[in-house]
């Protein structure tokens, strides 16, 4: 029987007898070497079924936590210092401005997007943070004091809730 | 006397190559910094269809230790992060082999703790690292990664169980 277990070796050729080749081995291995295997990679229909479902799940799972995740808000906030100073639409485009203890920070909002256009800051790290749009997110200047933001509406009418 | 020697022999190998494979993980490059495929389950996955639950929560725990001793991370995120993902990824090969090994091959109880691993680790990185729901957006390619690399660890698990009975045949 060892000379037969040389044909197998990569595991690929699977004989119907392949389980006597190791005398004194349990069986849970060779479960996929009966009849049942139904594929080149001796899956039984339990892997397969398994594996067909985690695609399906994470097929659905690209629709689905983009909705739950994403805020879907149209809404952005603008705080300046501590304090909110402006909430507008993502809707309508427009230029805020925000006086900070550096100067004025420019705020643009511009086809559902918002992104800071100019800052008085050393860096202007806020100015290549980019844009967002109704997914939710935040910009932040942090030596002017400025914070915007897109964030989840709540379904249950909160605001917030910190632990 | 010579058995236990023989075993202890024999964990000790399988220890040693789930830390390397560990500690060799570490260098693949990855875009989501401290989230691991989840290959160094191969060793863990063929000490439970070898020598059953006990010893491969060993290898498995003993290896995230000693791996991230070797990589320098010990401590670190990565570390919580490989150590939920390999508890609940032996965790849930064990149950699904305990009670699910006359339908599943080492590939679909592979596939199970893949899936375990990396929503562990998502988890884990929701808590430790990133309080922030958008996280979850990496849930749809973790998930396929989960089975990517469950199919691989099985197949790999399942070439490797049968050397090594060959070899201590």
């Amino acid at each position: 029987m060892r000379k037969d277990a040389r044909g197998d070796r990569l595991g690929l050729v699977a004989g119907p007898n392949s389980d006597r080749d190791f005398p004194g081995t349990d069986l849970h291995f060779y479960v996929s070497n009966k009849e049942i295997m139904i594929s080149r990679l001796h899956m039984t229909p339990a892997d397969t079924v398994l594996m067909v479902l985690l695609l399906i799940l994470s097929a659905a799972s690209f629709f689905l936590v983009p909705r739950l995740v994403l805020s879907h808000s149209q809404e952005v906030e603008i705080h300046g210092g501590n304090q909110l100073v402006d909430r507008c639409s993502l809707t309508e485009d427009r230029l805020v401005d925000v006086r900070g203890p550096l100067g004025v920070t420019t705020i643009q909002v511009k086809g559902g997007r918002v992104s800071v256009l100019s800052s008085p800051c050393p860096h202007g790290v806020c100015v290549h943070m980019g844009d967002f749009g109704s997914e939710g997110g935040f910009l932040a200047c942090v030596p002017n004091e400025v914070l915007v933001r897109v964030s989840k509406e709540r379904a249950d009418g909160l605001d917030a809730v910190t632990k | 006397m010579t058995g236990g020697v023989r075993e202890l022999a024999r964990l000790a190998l399988l220890l040693a190559l789930a830390t390397v494979i560990h500690t060799v993980e570490a260098f693949i490059p990855v875009t989501f910094v401290w989230f691991r495929f989840g290959f160094a389950n191969i060793i863990g996955l063929s000490t439970l269809y070898l020598f059953g639950f006990r010893d491969a929560a060993f290898v498995t725990i003993g290896r995230i230790f000693l791996g991230s001793l070797a990589t320098g991370l010990f401590g670190s995120p990565a570390f919580l992060l490989s150590l939920s993902g390999g508890t609940c990824a032996l965790l849930t090969m064990a149950l699904v082999f305990r009670y699910g090994s006359g339908i599943f091959s080492e590939i679909g109880v592979s596939l199970a703790g893949a899936t375990a691993h990396n929503l562990a680790q998502l988890v884990t990185a929701y808590f430790v690292l990133i309080r922030s729901e958008g996280i979850f957006l990496l849930l749809p390619v973790m998930m396929l990664t989960a089975v990517g690399t469950g199919l691989l660890n099985g197949l790999a698990a399942r070439f490797f169980v049968k050397h090594f009975r060959i070899f201590n045949a």
